[in-house]
């Protein structure tokens, strides 16, 4: 089932005499509970793709379906309410707030829903034991680690059990271990809870662990591969050799 | 090129810290207002006449001083804000290479332009604001007002004076502070401060229930004064319950947080409810890091709204004395009928007097007027727990019933403006102070004559006529009766009445009375306002023999007395509120980062725009009643006590009808003053708090 459909999106920025391409004619599908990432340079795009996916900025031209709704066509009022009810985030620095805890970092999306506080609390508990954080949930950001902070992050993102997970670069802050850790956390995510997730990153380890490889150069789609029956290693090395085919500059 | 840069960075700086510049422009123009006032004329001839010397001018200045240092200690906070504000900026310099030195220099510089700028501006709007206070002070005392001819070279220099004291004492902490730092504490100097720490143990709970305790025994202790003594006009319950105001601010705060913390912080069904956690976060991590801030905030203001009520108070004190006081000028020569012709030329030629009257009062020597006056008084003053008695508070010269003849008393009716009123020959009239109306109408059905004459009492007026503290028209009250009754009886002491167009100044006044050797002030010493005691036990303030005594509305002590209390009182009071409210905003503003950072997650997890916005609402509302609250409910306490002293002890007879509705009045008025001006600074606030904090990502 195709719970994403992007249709031809473009984005310009800049004025008429100094125009800026920074998506040109995309078009991809995602469909329910895959794990697709996103890959490419600085200044490729992929950032301005995810923010125009995550409704947080808007297209120049082109759809984006979300299901059957048509969130590029959608009014200023109802966009809140859509992100709410369908996206959950995982930024590059967390983004929790400093001066709520792990678990009430967690909660705020549920109380921003209004559910009653029990369920709040219930639902809150039961994805902290599930991501192995409970012994952090009285704790201030600051007093934890960039690994653990992540971790309450995803907790956030999850805790709604929205359709579409968006991830801009997750693992950006982190050490290689604690890299990891966030990476099967998520492929975990995806494959015992059906989450749907998109993830953006320019780190190949990390992108190894989807199951679908957009690569994006110049605003554009310059590659796609799919992991199938692969092994994340093998993967990993496919992954390495499209990135020297692209000529880009990344880490090996 | 450095010097184009901080140009350039002093307009923008000009531009961002609005807030900053407009607090230094209202600084000195407060400033330049007091100090002009110092050394204008009318203000100088106002004190002058009233007590001989001008001691409000040394009062106003030795208070200026303390505000000039209050303001130094602002200013120099408000540089560090704009130093916290502009650190990134100043360490991209340090990195780019720029020497600290110059750097310093540069910062140095911005700032004296801004400063510059604000004390030329200042002394503008000071200029406008003296001549305003000018009229409004002068104005109702009847002193000779006239708009001074331009600024005030004394004013500017004083102005220039502290204004420089001021700058130097923050620019030199700047300095300081810019030499010590080093790179690293410049890239991070905007997040310091902003560890958060809560205190887990039981002493915030018993912390915050001891100032509540505080509170509410301050507030009995001001009520019911339950340990001073009226000799003393209750200071050691005044001092007990401002000191347990202030141990009550000093720990609510900090308190609150714990409190809030082990209760609402604990409870997930509340804390999960709706937009409660985000609010219960950002008030209790304010608390938590600004408990003692928000303390000092909280004690300006109560500070700043008693200060400002007790100059309410004592100008509704002054007010009534003016009132009071009937004539602008009077003459009394004691004991018998006198030519006032030689004054009376004296004035017609050297004044614009409109109208005058001679008259004498008479006595009978009897007191059944006046017995009914002493119960009436002492009901009162038993009621104000005062330590006079009625009898005691009387003058010798008016210890007896005093009459006046009916045709003096439509003359002097006439004169005033009064309605003229009907009496018949077996017929007399009281004219006394509204407080003892009912007891006389009393009185007055059930006695068929009085001094031996058969006469029934016509009516009784209670316009202002000079009636109280002694030595006018009688004391409290007087008998009118007709002229050949009161012709049989002694004179008790003859006097001049006069009314000026305008009023007299004090210049001719003093004229006046050097003069004539035969002449003095009543009121011209501190003794003779009070009187003296003699054989008979009863006070008198005449205390030359050959003497004649010059009083009125033009030459009233009162007047110059609480107006020098009055206008240095008027200036804490505005200095320590707008201190409070600036230093609250800014704190607001420097927090602004943080707020767009909270604002914007909470659009992304999709809290729409209206939530937001009435989320912010929210939080500028527990922001600014935060610090109001506890000082409103306090100094609610503080002014009922103070004004009800001060009404109580300024009048030794009830002057108003109800003193409580008076007291309240005051309440009222000054928390309302507050509360428009805190509100209309709080609205603002909010309005740019929305601009700065939504903008970025609506």
């Amino acid at each position: 089932m195709i719970l994403l459909q992007v249709e031809h999106i473009e984005k310009y920025y800049g004025n008429e005499r100094n125009l800026t391409k920074a998506l040109d004619d995309i078009s991809f599908q995602v469909d329910g509970g895959e794990f697709i990432c996103v890959m490419g340079a600085s200044g490729s795009g992929k950032t301005t793709l995810l923010n125009c996916i995550s409704t947080i900025d808007t297209v120049s031209a082109g759809s984006i379906f979300l299901e059957s709704a048509d969130i590029t066509e959608m009014p200023e009022k109802s966009i809140a309410a859509f992100r709410r009810d369908n996206l959950g985030f995982i930024f590059q620095d967390s983004n929790l707030l400093d001066t709520l805890t792990i678990e009430e970092n967690i909660a705020l999306p549920l109380t921003i829903k209004e559910l009653p506080p029990d369920e709040v609390n219930k639902r809150t508990l039961e994805i902290a034991s599930r991501l192995r954080i409970t012994d952090t949930l009285s704790k201030f950001p600051y007093e934890v680690s960039g690994g653990q902070k992540q971790r309450g992050a995803v907790a956030r993102a999850v805790v709604t059990t929205p359709k579409l997970i968006v991830a801009d670069e997750p693992t950006g802050a982190l050490d290689s271990k604690s890299s990891r850790v966030l990476m099967e956390l998520l492929d975990n995510l995806n494959k015992s809870l059906g989450s749907t997730i998109l993830l953006v990153t320019h780190d190949p380890v990390s992108a190894s662990y989807a199951g679908r490889i957009l690569f994006l150069k110049d605003g554009k789609i310059f590659n796609e591969i799919v992991k199938g029956e692969k092994t994340s290693p093998a993967f990993y090395h496919e992954i390495l050799d499209v990135l020297s085919l692209m000529g880009g500059d990344f880490p090996c | 090129m450095l010097n184009k840069l901080s140009v350039q960075n002093a307009k923008r700086q000009a531009k961002e810290y609005v807030l900053f510049f407009a607090t230094m422009l209202g600084a000195v123009a407060l400033i330049y207002s007091f100090n002009s006032l110092v050394f204008s004329e009318a203000i100088s001839n106002l004190m002058g006449q009233a007590s001989g010397t001008n001691y409000t001018a040394m009062i106003i200045i030795a208070f200026s001083l303390i505000i000039a240092f209050i303001l130094s200690w602002f200013v120099s906070y408000m540089m560090n804000f704009i130093l916290r504000k502009r650190s990134q900026e100043l360490s991209t310099y340090m990195l780019l290479g720029i020497e600290k030195k110059q750097i310093t220099k540069m910062f140095l510089m911005e700032n004296i332009v801004i400063g510059t700028a604000a004390l030329a501006i200042g002394l503008l709007l000071g200029f406008l604001l003296a001549e305003i206070l000018n009229a409004m002070l002068t104005g109702p005392f009847g002193g000779a007002y006239s708009l001074s001819s331009g600024f005030s070279l004394q004013a500017i220099g004083l102005t220039l004076l502290y204004f420089i004291m001021i700058y130097l004492f923050a620019l030199i902490g700047s300095r300081r502070k810019l030499k010590k730092m080093q790179l690293i504490d410049l890239l991070h100097y905007e997040n310091r401060n902003e560890t958060y720490y809560i205190k887990k143990s039981w002493i915030g709970n018993v912390a915050f229930c001891l100032s509540i305790v505080c509170g509410a025994v301050s507030l009995y202790v001001l009520l019911k004064r339950p340990f001073g003594n009226p000799m003393d006009g209750y200071t050691v319950d005044i001092y007990i319950a401002s000191v347990l105001t202030l141990l009550c601010l000093f720990g609510i705060f900090s308190g609150l947080l714990s409190f809030l913390h082990n209760t609402l912080g604990k409870s997930k069904r509340w804390k999960y409810r709706k937009t409660n956690l985000l609010l219960y976060r950002l008030f209790t991590s304010k608390i938590n890091n600004m408990g003692k801030f928000l303390s000092g905030i909280a004690t300006s203001f109560t500070l700043a709204i008693t200060v400002f009520a007790l100059a309410i108070a004592f100008s509704i004190t002054a007010h009534k004395f003016v009132e009071l006081e009937a004539f602008d000028l009077t003459i009394l020569h004691m004991g018998e009928e006198y030519d006032f012709s030689g004054y009376a030329r004296y004035i017609e030629d050297n004044s614009d007097v409109e109208a005058s009257h001679v008259y004498c009062l008479y006595t009978s020597y009897d007191s059944a007027f006046m017995d009914i006056r002493n119960q009436t008084a002492t009901i009162y003053l038993d009621e104000t727990d005062s330590y006079l008695q009625a009898e005691t508070y009387i003058y010798k010269e008016n210890r007896y019933d005093t009459y006046m003849k009916f045709s003096d008393y439509c003359a002097l009716r006439d004169m005033l403006g009064y309605e003229q009123v009907d009496m018949n020959e077996n017929e007399f009239i009281i004219h006394c102070m509204p407080y003892l109306t009912e007891s006389y109408e009393d009185y007055a059905k059930n006695i068929t004559g009085i001094s031996g004459h058969d006469l029934s009492c016509a009516g009784i007026y209670t316009e202002a006529f000079s009636q109280y503290r002694g030595y006018g028209n009688g004391q409290e009250y007087i008998l009118i009766v007709p002229d050949g009754i009161a012709e049989q009886m002694d004179v008790l002491y003859s006097l001049f009445v006069a009314n000026a167009e305008t009023s007299f100044s004090s210049g001719f006044l003093v004229a006046l009375n050097n003069g004539f050797d035969t002449l003095t002030f009543l009121d011209s010493t501190s003794l003779s306002s009070i009187g003296v005691s003699d054989d008979s036990g009863f006070l008198s303030k005449l205390s030359y023999n050959d003497k004649d005594y010059i009083s009125g509305k033009s030459a009233g002590a009162s007047s110059g007395q609480e107006l020098s209390a009055i206008l240095p009182l008027f200036y804490l009071a505005l200095v320590l509120c707008m201190i409070g409210t600036v230093i609250l905003a800014v704190q607001l503003l420097s927090e602004n980062k943080k707020y767009i950072r909270h604002y914007n997650m909470l659009n992304i997890m999709g809290l729409d725009k209206t939530a937001m916005e009435k989320m912010a609402m929210k939080q500028m509302l527990l922001y600014f009643s935060l610090p109001a609250l506890p000082a409103l409910v306090l100094s609610a306490g503080l002014i009922s006590a103070i004004s009800y002293l001060v009404f109580t002890s300024s009048f030794h007879v009830p002057i108003f009808s109800s003193i409580a509705a008076v007291v309240i009045s005051v309440v009222a008025a000054t928390i309302v003053l507050f509360l428009v001006v805190y509100c209309i600074y709080g609205f603002v606030s909010y309005i740019s708090f929305k601009k700065d904090v939504f903008i970025p990502f609506l």
